[in-house]
C-alpha cells in the first residue's frame, strides 16, 4: 500500500498512466471473470486490449465519436470470426462491450484528473475520500449501526453508517483541503462530500447488481466484500468521473 | 474444448439407452470462487445455477434418478461460517423450488444423516420429501451429511439388530437384502457417476452402490458445468459397454454392449 502511495506521488502522468492502466485492466479482467468461462480466455484478452486502447484513447484524448465506432466494429468483427455459439453471441458482445465502456470508461477519468496541474493532489483527493468514506461507513454501521438503509437491497447498510461514511468523506476532505490543496472552497468540499455519498451508493448498488446477475450473490446479504481489485475500486469508479467533471465545470 | 455445439450434442444421444439413475459429485466450487478472488461462498451460489440447469435438462431428456453430493461427512471440518451459509443456501433453494419439483413431477429425497443438520433444515427437508412424494416423473436425490463408510457401518448395524430380533436370518443376508439397509433403500444403483473439476477419486461418496457404476471425470469445475458438459458425459456412457463382469460377446447383456459395438463411438468427454 505505501508503495502504491508513493508511485502515485512520483510518476509523472505518463508513468501514471502506464500504471494506472494496469489496475483498471486487472480490475476489467476480474469482472469478465464473473461473466465469461475458463475456456474463452481468448475473448477476455481481446476485451482487455480494447480496454487498453480506450485508456489510450483518453490519455492522447483522441476524438471519442470515432474511437467509440472504432471500438464497437472491432468488437463486431471480432464476433463475426470467432462465432461459435450463436445463442451466447450476442450476451459476450454486451458484456464485452460494457466491461470496456464501464471499467475502462468510468476509472480511466483517473488520467484525465491526473493531467490537471494539481493532479497529484486530486487523486490522494479521491482516495481518502472514497476509501475514507467507505472505511467510515463500515466501521461507524458496526458501532452505532440501528436503522436500515435498504434493507431489501443492500442487507447490512444502515443510516448510520451512511451518515458516519459521509463524516468521515468529509473531514479526508477537509484535512486534503488543508494540507495540500487549496483549490477547493468549503462549498465545494461539502458539496462534494454529498455528491461523493450519493455516487457512492449508486456504485454500490451497481456492483450488488452486477454480483447478483452474475448468480456469485443474493439478496440474503451472505457474500461481503473479498480481496479482489474490483471490490476495492468500485466506489474510486463512480467517483473519478464525479470528480473530474466537478472540476471542469466549476474550476476551469 | 469441443466445437460441437449443443443441438449436435442433444442429435448424438440416444434416447432409448439413457442411464436410468446419474449420480454427480458437484467439486469444484471453492476453487472457482478462488480463481476470481470472490469468497468461497460466491462459488456454492454459482454452483446452485448449474443444479438448477442439470436438473431440469435431466428432467427434460428423462433420467429416471438424479443425485447430487452436495455435503459429505467430511465437509463438517468446514469453517463454521461456511457451513452457516450453506445450510442457508440449502434451505432458500428447497424453498424456492418446491413449485418447481411439484410442477414437474420430481420426487425429493435426502440420503445422509439427516439429523446431523440444523434442525430447521431437517425439518424443511422431511416436509419437501412428503410433499413430493407422490411425485413420479423424475428422483432427485441429494446426499446432505452423506458417508458412504458410515453409511456400510449404520447398515450393519441395523443388520445386527435385525439378525438379533430375529427379523432376519443371517443366511438370508444377500446383496439385494443388504441394501435395502443402506440410506439408497429403494434407490437404484448409479449407472453413471460424474465428478467435476479433475479430482478423480470417489472421496467416500456412494462405495456400496458403484460397484458396477461408469465413472466419468471432467476438469470443468462445478459452476462451469453445464447441459453441454452433461451431455458429454451422457455421450462417453453411451460409448462404454457394460459387462458386469461378464464376457463380452454372446454372454453379454445384449442391450448394452452389441450396442456398443454397433455404433461409433461419437464423441469421448474431455
Amino acid at each position: 500500500m505505501p508503495v502504491v502511495i508513493a508511485l502515485i506521488w512520483t510518476l509523472s502522468p505518463f508513468f501514471f498512466f502506464l500504471f494506472i492502466a494496469i489496475v483498471i485492466l486487472r480490475v476489467q479482467y476480474e469482472y469478465y471473470l464473473l461473466f465469461f468461462q475458463e475456456t474463452e480466455k481468448r475473448q477476455i484478452l481481446f476485451g482487455l486490449g480494447l480496454g487498453l486502447c480506450l485508456l489510450s484513447v483518453i490519455y492522447y484524448r483522441l476524438p471519442l465519436l470515432p474511437s467509440l465506432f472504432g471500438l464497437v466494429l472491432l468488437i463486431l468483427l471480432y464476433s463475426l470470426s470467432t462465432l461459435r455459439e450463436i445463442e451466447n453471441t450476442l450476451t459476450h458482445i454486451a458484456v464485452l462491450f460494457f466491461g470496456i465502456a464501464y471499467i475502462a470508461g468510468f476509472l480511466g477519468h483517473l488520467i484525465l484528473i491526473r493531467q490537471h496541474p494539481a493532479g497529484r493532489e486530486l487523486i490522494f483527493l479521491i482516495l481518502i475520500m472514497t476509501w475514507g468514506g467507505d472505511a467510515g461507513a463500515y466501521y461507524v454501521g458496526k458501532a452505532f449501526g440501528k436503522t436500515k438503509l435498504a434493507p431489501r437491497v443492500s442487507p447490512n447498510k444502515t443510516v448510520e453508517g451512511a451518515i458516519g461514511g459521509l463524516l468521515i468523506t468529509f473531514l479526508g476532505g477537509a484535512a486534503a483541503k488543508l494540507r495540500f490543496l487549496p483549490l477547493f472552497s468549503w462549498g465545494d468540499l461539502i458539496a462534494l462530500s454529498l455528491l461523493l455519498g450519493v455516487f457512492g451508493q449508486l456504485g454500490d448498488l451497481v456492483e450488488s447488481m452486477m454480483k447478483r446477475s452474475a448468480g456469485v450473490k443474493d439478496s440474503s446479504g451472505l457474500v461481503p466484500a473479498h480481496g479482489g481489485l474490483f471490490d476495492k475500486l468500485d466506489s474510486i469508479a463512480f467517483a473519478a468521473p464525479l470528480l473530474y467533471y466537478y472540476l471542469i465545470l466549476f474550476k476551469a | 474444448m469441443s466445437k460441437q455445439n449443443e443441438n449436435e450434442l442433444i442429435q448424438a444421444i440416444d434416447k432409448a439407452h439413457l442411464p436410468k439413475h446419474v449420480a454427480i459429485i458437484m467439486d469444484g466450487n471453492g476453487r472457482w470462487a478462488a480463481q476470481r478472488h470472490l469468497p468461497r461462498i460466491s462459488g456454492h451460489q454459482r454452483g446452485i445455477r448449474s443444479v438448477r440447469e442439470i436438473i431440469t435438462f435431466a428432467r427434460e431428456i428423462g433420467i429416471e434418478t438424479l443425485t447430487l453430493y452436495a455435503f459429505s461427512n467430511e465437509n463438517w471440518n468446514r469453517p463454521a461460517k461456511e457451513i452457516t451459509q450453506l445450510m442457508i443456501l440449502l434451505e432458500r433453494y428447497l424453498l424456492k423450488e418446491l413449485k418447481t419439483m411439484m410442477d414437474n413431477g420430481i420426487r425429493f429425497r435426502a440420503i445422509g444423516q439427516i439429523d446431523r443438520l440444523q434442525s430447521s433444515v431437517s425439518k424443511l427437508i422431511h416436509s419437501v420429501e412428503e410433499e413430493t412424494k407422490q411425485n413420479d416423473q423424475m428422483t432427485l436425490v441429494l446426499a446432505l451429511s452423506y458417508g458412504g463408510r458410515t453409511e456400510i457401518i449404520d447398515a450393519v448395524k441395523k443388520v445386527t439388530e435385525a439378525v438379533q430380533k430375529e427379523e432376519i436370518a443371517l443366511k438370508d443376508l444377500d446383496e439385494e437384502c443388504f441394501s435395502t439397509y443402506l440410506y439408497s433403500k429403494a434407490i437404484p444403483d448409479p449407472d453413471l457417476m460424474i465428478r467435476t473439476s479433475g479430482e478423480v477419486r470417489i472421496s467416500n461418496f456412494f462405495l456400496w452402490q458403484v460397484a458396477y457404476t461408469e465413472l466419468y471425470f471432467t476438469k470443468t469445475l462445478w459452476p462451469d458445468f453445464r447441459k453441454k458438459d452433461f451431455l458429454l458425459a451422457l455421450l462417453d456412457y453411451q460409448g462404454r459397454e457394460r459387462r458386469f463382469g461378464h464376457v463380452s460377446g454372446w454372454d453379454a447383456m445384449p442391450e448394452t454392449s452389441v450396442r456398443a459395438r454397433e455404433r461409433k463411438n461419437p464423441i469421448v468427454g474431455e
